[in-house]
C-alpha cells in the first residue's frame, strides 16, 4: 500500500496536483486502500492522478474565470468613478504631451479590450459549466481569454494613475486604480493556480462562433463587428463633442482599433482558428 | 457505465452520507456485485460533482479513522431526480424495443 501510494503522489506531482489537494487524495486513498485486500482494485495510479488534474483543471479554470470576471467588474466601477470624478482637462497640456495623449488613448482602449476578453471568458466558462471535464485545448482558451482580460485591465489600471498624473489631477484619484489593481492581481492569482493542474484530455478548443452558436468568415465578422462599433464611436463623438468631425475622428478610431486588436489577439483568444 | 457514473454515485449518497470506499460498497451491494466500479475512479467522479455544487464534504471520524465524508446538496438532490427521470425514459425506450 505504501508503495502505491507513493506512486499515486508522484503521478499527481507530475501533473501538478500538489499541496492540500495532493493530502486530500492521497489521505482518501489511504483510508480506501485499508479496506482492500487486492491493492490493485483501486486502478492504475497514473490514470487516477490524471482523472484528478483533469477534474481539477477544469473546476478551477471555470472559477477563476468568474473570478476574474468579478476583478474586471470591479475595475469597471472603478473607471466609471475616475471617469465621473477627473476634470476634464486640455489633453495637449499634459506634464509630458506624448505620455499624457498615450494614457488618453489607453483610457479609450484598453477598458474595451478587457471587456471584449473577460466576456469571452465568462461565455466559454458559462458554456462548460457543469459538462465534465474539458480539454487541455479548451482550458488553455479560458485561460488566455482570462489572462488577456485581466493583463489589459492592468493597463487600464496604469493609464488612469499615468493620466492622473499627466494632468495633475487631484491625488485622491489614484485610490481608484490602486483598488482596481488590488483586485486584478486577487483575479490573476487564482488564473495561475488554476494553471497548474495539468489536464492532458484531448479535445478540440473551438473557437468564438462555437461559443454564440453560429458560424461566419472570421475576418467578415471582425469587419461587422468593426463597423458597427465605428458607427457606435462616431454618433458618440459627435454627441460629445457637438462636431461630426470629432464623431468620424472618433469612430474611424474605434474601427481600427476592433480590427488590430482582433489580428493581433484573434487567435490567442481563439476568435478565429 | 461512465455515462450513468454520476447518477449512480448521486444515488447511493442520496440514501446517507457515505466516504468513497461506503459509496463503491453500496453501488455493489445494491445492484448484488453486477455494479463492480473500479474503485479509485470514484474519486475523480466525487470531485467532479463536488466541484459542481451537487455534493459537499467534510472530514469526519469514524472508530478512530479520518474519512471525508460525502453528502447531497439541494442542487445535487434536484440533479438526481432529473437524471432519475431520464434513465426511466431511456431505460423504458429500450425496454420497449429490445421487449
Amino acid at each position: 500500500m505504501i508503495d502505491y501510494l507513493r506512486e499515486l503522489e508522484r503521478d499527481l506531482a507530475a501533473r501538478g496536483v500538489r499541496g492540500r489537494t495532493a493530502d486530500r487524495v492521497l489521505a482518501e486513498a489511504r483510508d480506501h486502500l485499508l479496506e482492500l485486500e487486492d491493492v490493485e482494485r483501486f486502478g492504475a495510479s497514473d490514470r487516477i492522478a490524471s482523472e484528478i488534474a483533469a477534474q481539477l483543471a477544469t473546476t478551477r479554470t471555470i472559477r477563476s474565470a468568474y473570478g476574474a470576471f468579478a476583478a474586471l467588474a470591479f475595475t469597471g466601477f472603478a473607471y466609471l468613478a475616475f471617469l465621473a470624478l477627473a476634470g476634464q482637462p486640455d489633453l495637449f497640456a499634459a506634464s509630458h504631451e506624448a505620455v499624457g495623449l498615450a494614457a488618453t488613448v489607453g483610457l479609450v482602449l484598453f477598458p474595451q479590450v478587457a471587456f471584449v476578453s473577460g466576456c469571452l471568458a465568462l461565455l466559454r466558462a458559462l458554456r462548460r459549466r457543469g459538462v465534465g471535464t474539458a480539454s487541455a485545448e479548451e482550458l488553455e482558451v479560458v485561460r488566455a481569454r482570462t489572462t488577456v482580460a485581466l493583463a489589459v485591465a492592468a493597463l487600464t489600471a496604469a493609464s488612469m494613475a499615468v493620466w492622473t498624473l499627466e494632468y495633475r489631477q487631484s491625488g485622491w484619484l489614484l485610490v481608484l486604480p490602486a483598488l482596481a489593481a488590488v483586485a486584478l492581481a486577487a483575479g490573476a492569482r487564482s488564473v495561475a493556480l488554476a494553471g497548474q493542474p495539468r489536464a492532458l484530455s484531448e479535445g478540440p478548443a473551438g473557437d468564438v462562433f462555437d461559443d454564440l452558436g453560429f458560424r461566419v468568415d472570421p475576418w467578415r465578422f471582425a469587419l461587422v463587428f468593426a463597423v458597427l462599433i465605428g458607427v457606435l464611436g462616431f454618433a458618440g463623438g459627435w454627441v460629445a463633442e457637438g462636431d461630426p468631425g470629432s464623431g468620424i475622428v472618433r469612430g474611424g478610431f474605434e474601427t481600427a482599433a476592433v480590427l488590430a486588436c482582433f489580428a493581433l489577439l484573434g487567435r490567442r483568444l481563439a476568435l478565429r482558428r | 457505465m461512465k455515462g450513468h457514473l454520476d447518477l449512480l454515485l448521486l444515488a447511493a449518497i442520496a440514501r446517507e452520507p457515505l466516504h468513497g470506499y461506503a459509496v463503491v460498497e453500496a453501488i455493489r451491494d445494491a445492484s448484488d456485485g453486477a455494479l463492480d466500479l473500479a474503485e479509485g475512479t470514484v474519486y475523480p467522479a466525487l470531485y467532479r460533482l463536488e466541484g459542481a455544487g451537487l455534493l459537499a464534504s467534510s472530514w469526519t471520524t469514524v472508530r478512530g479513522r479520518r474519512r471525508r465524508v460525502y453528502r447531497l446538496t439541494r442542487r445535487g438532490r434536484t440533479r438526481l431526480e432529473r437524471e432519475r427521470k431520464e434513465w426511466k425514459t431511456f431505460s423504458g425506450a429500450v425496454q420497449a424495443v429490445t421487449a
